[in-house]
């Protein structure tokens, strides 16, 4: 194991991250990130910048395991329980509830990973463009992009109904900036 | 927990025992009791085997839309309306608009009203296959499977099916008329095809007709139908002009199987075998299937036609007007292993061993029953009546199987021995109090206490002289926990199951002595303060107490 | 011409129906649809209620087919007792007695639990105002019919059952009522000469070769032959392993009978028959299993140093002894009886020529774990060499052994019993039904071997290793008289007929309409029920007659007594045969060389 990162945190002045979310080493998060108030995001090796309108929900893992940065893009969702470990995801990705992946994975953009699916390729690969897996076995489909605007219209309300309700019940974290 | 019990329905076998629980073919005659049925009239417990089922009303389980059965046979058993699997995961469709078109921006404010556009499709959450991938589209967002019904009864099978039976009956009507007397008189040994085409036969055919081999031959004499002969079938769609386009097993598909990279692309099995008709390999080409229709059954007593179960009619009620389960009748036993809980208990106390509860419970080592030991089990007797009933269990002993030729590859032996409370057990009246009263221990008085100590003092010396309790453990409400044993020989292996008959009494609530085909009903109806009669039934089980172990490791701490 | 494979389907003209191409829904209108005849619309009044329509069942050890008559595709199929359970029944019976009832007793609960779920959860109808047409499998032992027949009528009390030839029903689906059936399943395939709907029972000919045996053949293959890559252990593991460094032996736990049946249907086809003049040149070892009528088992060590050839066998890495000690497992089971003992080396010189001829691309499949290697990590990957892919079918075209002649050899046997008159024309129209024949290329490779197996020896001077039926000297020429037939072959539900001769006969190839061979026979019987024919009708009452004759004959005897009075079951074995004939042999299999396994649970 490398040896830990120091904590440094950054936060977007307009993203929702509760004080009681677990944040550990070097991670950057962008506006109009939300965060759970029960999501761990621990930087172990490099650190984790976040893009901005993604969506982290209750005991979503984000790890990152590798000495470089584990850029994740913007508008992605990390449905309830996924553990997420890939190097670098793009945007308007689902990882869906439980879902697990590897740090061998790398996501590009508009992937779609179903619910409790285990995404442990034995070797580096990248999830092309509107990668669906799916399924028991994980399997994988090319998702024909059809109302992806519709999708994207709902995670900005998503976001959007998060941003107003989060802070009401919890106490909001700042970055180490500001 | 491994050790389970399951009651005996004796509809498979002639003989009201119980086939000895080490066949295989055993498990089919048990059931669990919550799935078993209680005919009053016949007083004897039915199961999903043996009950007669009736269709009380077809719904479909998405939209839970009740179908008229008139209709339902024209909808193919598929639901009409909008509901639809997806043909690679089988999920769900919905129906969703298409995106608007123009604003590809991704952040571009479409705060449009959620409504998209006019073509709609049908979209899978959950591997996000969408019909506009094979080009089904549709206008309207409803009725979809009256639009998409058009291609099936046009489809080429049920068309070419119709062309078929076109050019089978005129020659069938031709040879039936010729045939009248022998058709008319042998309608059951004779159909018309067969007929009509042995009468062509009549006409000597070398080396056929001297054998005769069919009984139908002795019919279809009449030489006047042998000139009816049958023009050649040409086909709609012959499988050779598909093949030459790409189908149906010809070069196109030996080459695109040749050449496969995914195994995903080709459709399996289970996805291809509805088809009658010759359909594409691809995955890709597979068409969304309308939801099959589901119905609410009504069950009947095989033997006097009385109902068991009648579910009410409305598709989103889950209640039933008539319902007699035997949960109701019979007493409810459930047994455990004493020394697999105490196991279970001590790992969950100690988080030191470092394991899952769910790898310990796997753990056979652990909860397990090892070769050459002796463990005690318990059996808690659950009483569903109003009155509290007396029960007496009695091992089976298995049949002498040695007659059959079984003996000659070794001596069967029985592996284990089972000791049993003989002594009537009591156990209290069920009352809806029960269920709020939790600690309200030991209901009744001493005397039955008594009883039954003197029952488990007497088996318990049978047991090799150890001073284990074979008897009642633990009453409470309308429960009685007994305690049995079971001796494990040094070469005991599989599953440690006995069949156990279990007989209790109970008082009758009959009001009238004359109805005497219902005198053996326990009844759960309220009792009426009359001179009690007492009746009897009996049932027959069989007990698992789940795989012997056989290794050698034994955690001896868990002994019984 | 969408012969590229890379080309969909959905481009052929050929497919009104599918609803594809055309934008939006234009399509759904159905402007290109084919118009119904009005016709079709009346014949279909009758169906409204539909109880005048009866159920048709083709039941088969492993797959059953259920639906209505009238219909042109059944209403569901199913595996009988769920995916991956035993067959139902399979061509051997217990030995002993005790086993063989308890066989019995499973045997009728399984049937019981298919048949009642055929009412309940399939079609949803009432049993009881049903009348019931099975089709029925020429070699299906009486006993399966009776216990089928005691369900229907005492459990579901069906009014009436018919048992009809499943032979003769799927050439009714051809539109014919002449011609030869060849029924591949998976137990074994049969061959049945129909002359004027008339199926010639002596005539018939089987052979073991069919799909159950392909599955232990693709088994025993992906055993020596494949790769299996176990998923990670931890999720830490780094992986910079190179894929061949992770790659083991197939375990056999991994090829549960669920994989293989999806190797089988998913990955599988026929390639053309090997060009084997081109294989001898190449590959001197198999000179050896050229030599005649000697069978392969015997040469243990072709002239390829066996060493060599071992380790290029484990070329997975792995240790060769578990690879023997691998194949000794499996040798009994599964591994068919004449090659029991193949020696590796033959193994290994068949799997070279098979890679010669295969150009086939390996496929990577995802296949659960091995219980006790589970990590929780997923699955592991199998892969699936092409060669497998394309030649494990050609166990199926292996003739040259009397008892298990080739799938095109159990045509011709048939056809050589047949009477010379009536050969022409039954040669002219041989139809391939079953499931087995779902593979693609199946049916053009069978019309191959067909005509190379009936050809003037000068074409097929060196047949393949195992093809020395052909090889042998002039007298052992089998198929001789057939060959004036040659031009005469015609499958009639061939997808890629041989270009049209002017031989009348041949043109009867491709013919028939596109049902799919696994589903002709139910058609046939659909279309059977709809024009109120069908087999002989066994009523409820004559049912229940003989029910209680029986009983107060003998109310102690076993109601599976051969001996049993249920003679009104239809049974063309038991048919009189006129004097002087031999009585018809029983079909009933022999008791099982080696019995299988005694399924005892230590009880009571």
């Amino acid at each position: 194991m490398p040896p830990a990162m120091r904590d440094k945190i950054t936060i977007h002045s307009r993203a929702v991250v509760p004080q009681d979310a677990e944040l550990k080493g070097d991670i950057t998060i962008g506006a109009g990130t939300i965060v759970h108030p029960k999501a761990t995001i621990f930087a172990a090796a490099g650190p984790i910048v976040i893009g901005s309108g993604c969506i982290l929900e209750e005991a979503v893992i984000l790890v990152n395991r590798r000495k470089e940065v584990m850029r994740i893009g913007d508008d992605n969702l990390f449905e309830v329980g996924c553990r997420v470990e890939s190097p670098s995801i793009g945007n308007m990705n689902t990882i869906s509830a439980r879902a697990r992946v590897h740090h061998t994975v790398r996501i590009s953009s508009y992937c779609f990973i179903g619910a409790g699916c285990l995404l442990v390729p034995t070797e580096d690969e990248i999830l092309e463009e509107y990668t669906v897996v799916y399924g028991p076995s994980a399997e994988r489909r090319n998702w024909s992009g059809r109302g992806k605007l519709q999708e994207a219209d709902l995670r900005r309300k998503h976001a959007d109904y998060l941003k107003e309700m989060l802070p009401k019940f919890n106490r909001l974290r700042r970055g180490d900036g500001t | 927990m491994s050790a389970s019990i399951e009651y005996y329905c004796p509809c498979l076998a002639a003989s009201p025992h119980p086939p000895p629980p080490h066949l295989a073919s055993s498990s089919y005659s048990f059931h669990p009791l919550h799935n078993l049925y209680f005919c009053e009239e016949c007083d004897a417990v039915r199961c999903n085997r043996c009950v007669l089922v009736e269709v009380s009303g077809y719904f479909c389980p998405n939209c839970l839309f009740e179908v008229p059965s008139a209709s339902v046979r024209a909808e193919k058993n598929r639901c009409a309306r909008n509901c639809f699997n997806c043909p690679i995961c089988r999920n769900t469709l919905s129906v969703v608009a298409s995106d608007p078109e123009g604003n590809e921006g991704r952040m571009s404010p479409i705060v449009s009203n959620t409504l998209g556009e006019p073509p709609f499709f049908l979209f899978c959450n959950n591997c996000r296959w969408d019909s506009a991938e094979i080009g089904i589209t549709f206008e309207k967002p409803t009725g979809l499977a009256a639009q998409l019904q058009k291609f099936e009864d046009s489809a080429p099978d049920a068309l070419e099916f119709e062309h078929l039976k076109e050019h089978f009956e005129p020659y069938l009507r031709a040879s039936s008329s010729a045939l009248p007397t022998t058709t008319a008189h042998s309608h059951h040994h004779v159909n018309p095809i067969t007929a009509a085409a042995s009468s062509a036969l009549a006409r000597d055919v070398p080396g056929v007709g001297k054998y005769n081999p069919l009984t139908r031959s002795r019919v279809g004499r009449d030489k006047n139908a042998g000139k009816q002969e049958i023009p050649d079938y040409n086909s709609r769609v012959e499988i050779g002009t598909l093949g030459a386009l790409g189908a149906g097993g010809g070069d196109s598909d030996v080459e695109f199987m040749r050449r496969l990279e995914d195994m995903a692309e080709v459709a399996a099995l289970e996805q291809r075998w509805v088809n009658s008709w010759t359909a594409s390999l691809r995955s890709s080409d597979l068409k969304p299937l309308r939801i099959p229709l589901q119905v609410k059954k009504s069950k009947r007593c095989p033997a006097c036609r009385h109902i068991l179960i009648k579910p009410e009619q409305k598709s989103q009620s889950t209640r039933y007007k008539i319902k007699l389960v035997a949960a109701n009748y019979l007493p409810a036993i459930h047994v455990s292993l004493p020394h697999a809980i105490a196991a279970m208990e001590l790992m969950k106390r100690s988080p030191s061993l470092n394991k899952s509860l769910s790898s310990v419970v796997d753990d056979p080592s652990v909860t397990g029953l090892m070769p050459g030991k002796t463990y005690a089990f318990h059996l808690a007797f659950t009483n569903p009546l109003y009155d509290p009933i007396q029960v007496r269990l009695k091992k089976v002993q298995p049949k002498p199987m040695v007659n059959t030729d079984e003996d000659h590859d070794k001596p069967r032996r029985v592996p284990f021995q089972v000791s049993l409370p003989t002594a009537a057990i009591g156990i209290a009246a069920f009352a809806e109090a029960w269920e709020y009263e939790d600690d309200e221990e030991d209901m009744f008085g001493l005397e039955e206490d008594d009883l039954d100590m003197d029952a488990h003092g007497g088996t318990g010396k049978d047991g090799r002289g150890k001073t284990r309790t074979v008897g009642v453990i633990e009453r409470r409400a309308n429960t009685t926990v007994i305690s049995g044993e079971v001796i494990l020989t040094k070469e005991a292996r599989g599953n440690v199951r006995f069949n156990m008959l279990v007989s209790y009494t109970y008082r009758s609530d009959d009001p009238e002595p004359p109805e005497e085909n219902e005198d053996g009903t326990p009844s759960r109806s309220h009792a009426a303060p009359k001179a009690p009669e007492m009746k009897n039934f009996s049932f027959y089980t069989v007990v698992d107490l789940g795989p012997v172990v056989r290794r050698e490791e034994s955690r001896s701490e868990y002994d019984a | 011409m969408a012969t590229v494979p890379t080309t969909p389907k959905r481009h052929s003209a050929y497919e009104p129906t599918t609803p594809l191409g055309t934008p939006q829904t234009a399509r759904v209108a159905g402007s290109h649809v084919i118009q119904s005849s009005p016709h079709y619309q009346t014949t279909r009044r009758h169906s409204l209620y539909g109880t005048e329509d009866r159920i048709i069942i083709d039941p088969g050890s492993r797959i059953w087919k259920v639906g209505f008559s009238g219909e042109g595709r059944p209403r569901d199929v199913f595996y009988a007792c769920g995916e991956g359970a035993m067959p139902l029944w399979s061509l051997e019976r217990a030995s002993r007695t005790a086993d063989r009832e308890e066989e019995e007793r499973l045997l009728e609960v399984r049937l019981q639990e298919c048949l009642r779920s055929v009412f309940h959860n399939s079609l949803l109808t009432d049993p009881k105002s049903r009348k019931v047409i099975i089709v029925e499998h020429p070699l299906l032992p009486l006993y399966i019919k009776e216990h089928m027949a005691r369900i229907l009528f005492n459990n579901l009390q069906v009014p009436s059952i018919s048992f009809a030839s499943s032979h003769l029903l799927a050439l009714l689906a051809a539109g014919r009522i002449t011609g030869i059936v060849l029924d591949c399943g998976h137990l074994e395939s049969t061959a049945l000469p129909i002359y004027s709907s008339r199926p010639l029972f002596p005539h018939l000919r089987t052979t073991p070769l069919a799909g159950s045996r392909l599955s232990s053949h693709i088994r025993a293959l992906l055993l020596f032959f494949g790769t299996y890559m176990p998923p990670l252990t931890s999720v830490t593991a780094l992986t910079n392993l190179p894929a061949s460094a992770r790659s083991t032996r197939v375990p056999e736990e991994v090829l549960t009978d669920a994989v293989i049946e999806e190797i089988k249907t998913r990955c599988c086809f026929v390639g053309a028959p090997m060009n084997i003049s081109e294989t001898r040149a190449a590959s001197p070892a198999l000179s050896t299993s050229d030599l005649p009528s000697e069978p392969p088992s015997e040469h243990d060590f072709p002239p390829s140093d066996p060493p060599a050839s071992e380790s290029e066998f484990s070329r997975v890495s792995a240790e060769p002894e578990s690879s023997v000690s691998g194949f000794s497992v499996i040798e009994p089971a599964q591994v068919p009886p004449e090659r029991a003992r193949p020696g590796e080396s033959h193994l290994q010189a068949l799997a070279r020529m098979y890679t010669r001829h295969s150009t086939a691309t390996d496929l990577h499949m995802r296949v659960d774990p091995p219980p006790t290697q589970q990590s929780g990590m997923g699955r592991g990957t199998l892969v699936i060499p092409g060669w497998v892919r394309e030649r494990a079918t050609e166990v199926l075209f292996e003739g040259g052994d009397v008892d298990e002649s080739s799938v095109a050899e159990v045509i011709l046997d048939s056809l050589l019993k047949a009477p010379v008159d009536l050969r022409k024309t039954l040669a002219s129209s041989i139809l391939v039904v079953g499931g087995t024949p779902m593979l693609p290329g199946f049916i053009p490779r069978l019309q191959a071997e067909l005509v190379r197996a009936v050809s003037p020896r000068a074409e097929t001077q060196t047949p393949p290793p195992n093809g020395r039926g052909r090889l042998r000297p002039a007298p052992y020429d089998r198929y001789a008289p057939l060959r004036p037939l040659l031009p005469f072959f015609a499958i009639l539900n061939n997808p890629a007929p041989p270009p049209p001769t002017s031989v009348p006969g041949s043109q009867n190839a491709g013919k028939a309409p596109a049902f799919i061979p696994a589903s002709m026979a139910w058609v046939g019987g659909s279309l059977a029920g709809a024009l109120k024919t069908g087999g002989v009708e066994v009523a409820r009452e004559k049912w229940d007659e003989a029910d209680a004759e029986f009983d107060e004959d003998d109310p102690m005897a076993l109601a599976h007594e051969f001996s049993s009075p249920k003679a009104i079951l239809p049974d063309w074995t038991r048919s009189p045969l006129p004097v002087g004939a031999p009585p018809a042999p029983r079909p009933a299999p022999q008791p099982a060389m080696h019995s299988p396994s005694t399924q005892t649970a230590v009880g009571a």
